[in-house]
């Protein structure tokens, strides 16, 4: 049977309670709540790539859905105050998406892959130095 | 020729050489089609101008894309 408009739980157009999600999620280390080790962690890396003026150094984040990979992400560029940018790894077909990518980040900004497991062999042998944060296993 | 007749008057292709020939080639060992390489390189060199060094127009052609 096909499915309407009004059927699909998701749908391209942005609905009001995006708006909602996307406020509601933390904005800085100190209001994500749980994974306590990790955040730990992430906040030893952090202060210390902002006392070398460093960029940090690639971080992977494995794990099942909803665990918070993407928000880590998001506020690891927030607190190192720089750009965010993401992509997937099925988008990245060929390594000059990547390399295009890359081209157009400025120094240490955080580029976010997600489904890295599903990148592109040929992409995958694109070396990538800048920062890099995995939403799942290299 | 299949393109004969289908371009407007005055228009040539020509063929990049130097160093957009290599940023090209460059483009292409990245996964690009031959078409849309030239095209970024050809857009790369016009936006330098004169300085038209081959990593300046394979980092300025790969910005074009990646935008």
């Amino acid at each position: 049977m096909a499915k309407t408009q009004a059927d699909r739980l998701v749908t391209p157009e942005r609905a009001e309670e995006d708006t909602l999600e996307s406020s509601l999620r933390p904005k800085v280390l100190a209001e994500f709540v749980g994974q306590q080790q990790a955040r730990e962690n992430l906040s030893i890396f952090i202060r210390a790539a902002k006392s070398r003026q460093e960029a940090l150094d690639h971080v992977l984040f494995s794990g099942p859905p909803g665990l918070g990979k993407t928000t880590l992400a998001q506020i690891v560029a927030r607190e190192l105050g720089v750009n965010f940018r993401s992509t997937s790894g099925p988008v990245l077909a060929k390594a000059g998406d990547l390399a295009a990518i890359l081209t157009n980040l400025e120094p240490r900004d955080v580029l976010f892959i997600d489904e890295i497991h599903r990148l592109n062999r040929r992409s995958r042998k694109f070396s990538i130095r800048r920062w890099r944060i995995s939403n799942s296993i290299w | 020729m299949m393109l004969r007749g289908h371009l407007e008057d005055g228009v040539t292709l020509a063929a990049p050489v130097g160093p957009e020939a290599d940023a090209v080639a460059a483009l292409v060992k990245l996964g690009y089609s031959q078409g849309i390489a030239a095209e970024a390189v050809a857009r790369a060199a016009r936006d330098l101008g004169d300085s038209n060094a081959i990593d300046a127009l394979i980092r300025e052609a790969l910005k074009g894309m990646g935008r």
